[in-house]
């Protein structure tokens, strides 16, 4: 977390990433093994793993996603079971391969309420105008 | 067992949620619900005496306010650009999907699937567009996710453009 900013607005922060997105995250070797992990893996749509095997092996929406050797990769609201949401952050630290989750679930359900009303009216404009 | 991502492209409300629903749990609803984001499930298909299992990314619709963003194809062996021919801009919207594609990933084997073809009298029937992706595709299928036509043979139809991809790219190294 940025240094700079004051204590108050990283205590906030840091309280509001446990009680809002629920992190969970897995370091993994260059084999997509999993080195470590941790967090609210369950909120993010992991029941369980198994740390012998390749983690996208494991957890179908991660495969083909890695090995990540790029710059950092976000993927937004990746819907993992029904109705749950999640973003999923691929990064490199040190040469280690970092994913990180977070559920993002209240915010993506208040966004498809509002895509849907916005995509009811693009269809109706649509219908109105002729299609062409 | 071989395993493949495969992603559905296309404009909002083409259909692609509801091909993958007829797909994976045999279910059709009426009933419009836009996709956030991604939605990813998994399925076996055979393609011919093979069987590979697709992990399937039903990503969002473009619209006039958003277009697909590249990340969504990470990994992606192939896919099925989803188009409704009752609203001719939808081939507008996967013509320039596909060159993101090509843009982001490398060309990729793709399906153009025509959706809806319960509504075919409503269908445009020339279309240049139409027919620049036609040329271009592996295959093109009429499909319908409301009666239930040709939706097991568009996924088993991009199995095979992905085994026939997979040959080519061994017999080159």
């Amino acid at each position: 977390m940025l240094p700079s900013l004051p204590e108050a607005v990283r205590r906030y922060l840091a309280e509001a990433a446990d009680n809002i997105i629920n992190p969970a995250y897995f370091r993994l070797d260059k084999n997509n093994r999993i080195m470590l992990c941790g967090g609210d893996l369950s909120q993010c749509g992991v029941q369980w793993v198994d740390i012998t095997k390749p983690i996208d092996e494991q957890v179908d929406f991660l495969f083909g996603l890695l090995p990540n050797h790029d710059a950092p990769v976000v993927i937004r609201n990746a819907q993992t079971k029904r109705e749950q949401f999640v973003d999923l952050h691929l990064f490199l630290d040190g040469g280690k391969q970092w994913v990180l989750l977070c559920n993002n679930t209240k915010a993506a359900l208040q966004l498809q309420l509002e895509q849907q009303n916005r995509l009811n009216i693009d269809f109706i404009n649509e219908k109105r105008i002729g299609y062409r | 067992m071989l395993q493949k991502k495969v992603c559905l492209l296309g404009s909002y409300a083409v259909g692609k949620t509801s091909l993958v629903r007829q797909f994976v749990d045999s279910i059709f609803s009426e009933t419009y619900k836009t996709t956030i984001g991604v939605m990813i499930d998994k399925k076996n298909v055979k393609s011919g005496d093979n069987e590979l299992t697709l992990v399937i990314w039903d990503v969002y619709g473009e619209d006039s306010h958003q277009s697909v963003a590249p990340a969504y194809m990470r990994g992606m062996a192939g896919y099925l650009l989803v188009v409704d021919l009752t609203r001719p801009n939808t081939l507008k919207s996967a013509d320039a999907l596909m060159k993101l594609v090509g843009k982001t990933v490398g060309d990729k084997p793709f399906v153009l699937v025509k959706n809806k073809v319960d509504l075919k009298d409503d269908w445009i029937t020339e279309s240049e567009d139409l027919r620049a992706l036609e040329a271009v595709a592996f295959a093109t299928i009429e499909t319908s996710a409301k009666t239930d036509i040709g939706v097991d043979a568009m996924f088993e139809v991009l199995a095979n453009a992905l085994c026939v991809d997979a040959r080519l790219s061994s017999d080159a190294t």
